[in-house]
């Protein structure tokens, strides 16, 4: 004999509905690149910006969301959606900064933009799994060594190596199939 | 009994005893730890004859997963906890105040904050289920105090799926560096009894007025209690001294200026504050003009991402470099509880949340409703592109 309980979970899961979009090239593309204000997001921005304007001569937009912890608001989105061909969220090295930054990136693809998040060490797994729980598990993450926060703003500026700009652009150019195939 | 659908009854089929299967249910990452009643169905259904609505009911999805909370979810959750049937409605209460989007239960399930899910309850029913507001009421020793704080707190992790952890195993995404033990449970009543003042809840703007039967459970998610010791002040201007300066930290959230942060007086503080004179207005808005934070004491690096979020980077030297730890005094919200003592209790925000107050039905099935915010939760946060 067993015992019977009334299930206390649920064993629900999101349907995956955001599908990545991407961009063929980022040649003269416009980027639009969103701090959500955590310290050294806007460092670690501009590492991957510097890089993209040197590799593809790209045109970087920067937008901020004050407050990490909560959603950027749609009218912030759908600028960043007017104005890119792409765009690049970051800081994700906290839980609750992290969490809707995650929200954030989904609303951007939803948008119809390619997106890619930087996270930090610490903080990827964790990213991966609200992505799944966003339905977005097919955006793109760019890990950088945590933390973020509390270092010199140089030192952020060049966590972002060459190699974690190459996961950039395959994030923004390059769909899921052929990134597994790769 | 009512009807299951195919996901509601889980046969633990190698078990031979409910010690078995709590035993299980702890394995399967269920519980918070603590031993657990098993939510069987006979129990359960005792609990769903106690609630205000249908057993088919939904209470809507939970975050941060998403998954949908049936009334029988709930139920089952409050079986674990040790609740007893009558304080469901409470618990019904209290997840319509946590899936309020201004709560923002999805970042406050998975911050590094310490955030717990504060419940207060007030009215004729808390006194009714036994709810303490007196001596002792946020702390050990009450059955309706710690098991419904307990069952919110594991809905938000059975329903919602957040355990803590490192993010690195499937579920662990409450991310609290340290958590509290105030996640265990954090529940207590207003000691409206003792309070000098109206009640919490009459103070509140709501659009069809307050009456004195109404029950109202208010979720907040905030830090545990720091505590306010002054057993010297003899006038509400040098009690709210020692008030203020506790206040007054750099190291909760507070310094950012977001959300609605609870202090709870001791009756006998709330007294010497009334017999000076002073409302719960005029206490809110002392201490928004005194409890605040030295900017000066504060180092570089935290001032310059504190003063950010909170839109003052523009403001400091225009307040003296005394940073407000409110948008208003409104947002310093002041209940009554506890017993015999001088000490108060302060709860910071976690920040990017406000707290929830909602109605219980006046009349058998009727509606809960939900108390309007205070305006500042409206306030535009978004930078201008650079």
């Amino acid at each position: 004999m067993g015992v019977t309980i009334v299930n206390p979970t649920s064993y629900e899961a999101a349907p995956r509905s955001v599908p990545r979009v991407t961009v063929p090239g980022l040649d003269g593309l416009t980027v639009g690149f969103l701090s959500n204000s955590k310290t050294n997001a806007d460092k670690v921005l501009e590492g991957v910006a510097t890089a993209l304007v040197g590799r593809f001569g790209i045109t970087p937009r920067l937008y901020a969301k004050r407050v990490p912890s909560i959603a950027a608001t749609d009218e912030l989105l759908d600028r960043i959606a007017a104005e890119c061909d792409a765009a690049v969220v970051a800081m994700l090295d906290c839980g609750s900064c992290a969490s809707w930054a995650v929200a954030d990136m989904a609303a951007l693809a939803a948008r119809a933009l390619p997106v890619c998040g930087m996270v930090s060490t610490q903080f990827e797994g964790f990213s991966r799994q609200v992505l799944a729980i966003q339905g977005a598990d097919a955006l793109g993450l760019s890990v950088i060594a945590h933390p973020i926060g509390g270092i010199p703003p140089q030192e952020a500026f060049e966590r972002v190596t060459p190699a974690a700009v190459d996961v950039v652009v395959s994030a923004l150019t390059t769909g899921t199939d052929k990134e597994s195939a790769a | 009994m009512s009807v299951y659908g195919p996901t509601d009854l889980i046969d633990i089929a190698d078990v031979h005893d409910e010690d078995a299967a709590a035993e299980q249910l702890h394995r399967w990452g269920w519980t918070d730890g603590l031993p657990v009643v098993v939510p069987t169905p006979q129990r359960v259904e005792r609990f769903l004859a106690a609630s205000t609505r249908d057993p088919d009911a939904s209470l809507g999805p939970i975050a941060p997963r998403g998954a949908e909370l049936t009334l029988r979810g709930l139920a089952a959750n409050a079986v674990m906890a040790g609740c007893l049937p009558a304080y469901m409605p409470v618990l019904e209460a209290a997840v319509v105040a946590m899936r309020q989007p201004d709560f923002n239960l999805y970042g406050m399930q998975m911050t590094t904050h310490p955030c717990a899910l504060m419940v207060v309850v007030q009215g004729p029913l808390a006194g009714e289920s036994g709810i303490a507001s007196g001596a002792g009421c946020m702390g050990a020793g009450f059955r309706a105090n710690g098991t419904i704080g307990r069952a919110v707190r594991l809905v938000a992790m059975n329903i919602g799926g957040a355990r803590p952890g490192e993010g690195e195993v499937a579920g662990d995404i409450d991310r609290a560096t340290q958590g509290s033990p105030a996640k265990w449970s954090f529940c207590f009543a207003e000691n409206q009894g003792d309070s000098p003042w109206p009640s919490y809840a009459s103070e509140l703007t709501w659009p069809d007025g307050w009456e004195p039967t109404d029950d109202v459970v208010t979720v907040a998610a905030v830090e545990g209690p720091h505590n306010i010791n002054d057993h010297q002040s003899s006038t509400g201007k040098n009690l709210l001294k020692t008030i203020a300066a506790t206040m007054s930290t750099p190291g909760a959230n507070t310094a950012y200026r977001g959300g609605d942060q609870f202090l709870a007086l001791g009756p006998e503080h709330a007294r010497v504050l009334a017999d000076s004179g002073l409302s719960r207005r005029d206490v809110q808005e002392y201490l928004f003009e005194n409890a605040r934070v030295d900017a000066t004491r504060v180092g570089r690096e935290k001032l310059d991402e504190a003063s950010l979020w909170g839109g003052y980077r523009l403001k400091l030297d225009e307040w003296g470099h005394r940073v407000p730890i409110a948008r208003a005094p409104e947002d310093i919200r002041i209940v009554v509880a506890g017993g015999t003592g001088k000490h108060s209790a302060w709860m910071p925000t976690f920040g990017a949340t406000w707290s929830q107050s909602v109605r219980l039905p006046r009349t058998a099935g009727g509606e809960f409703t939900v108390a309007p915010l205070n305006e500042t939760a409206r306030w535009a946060n978004d930078l201008e592109s650079e």
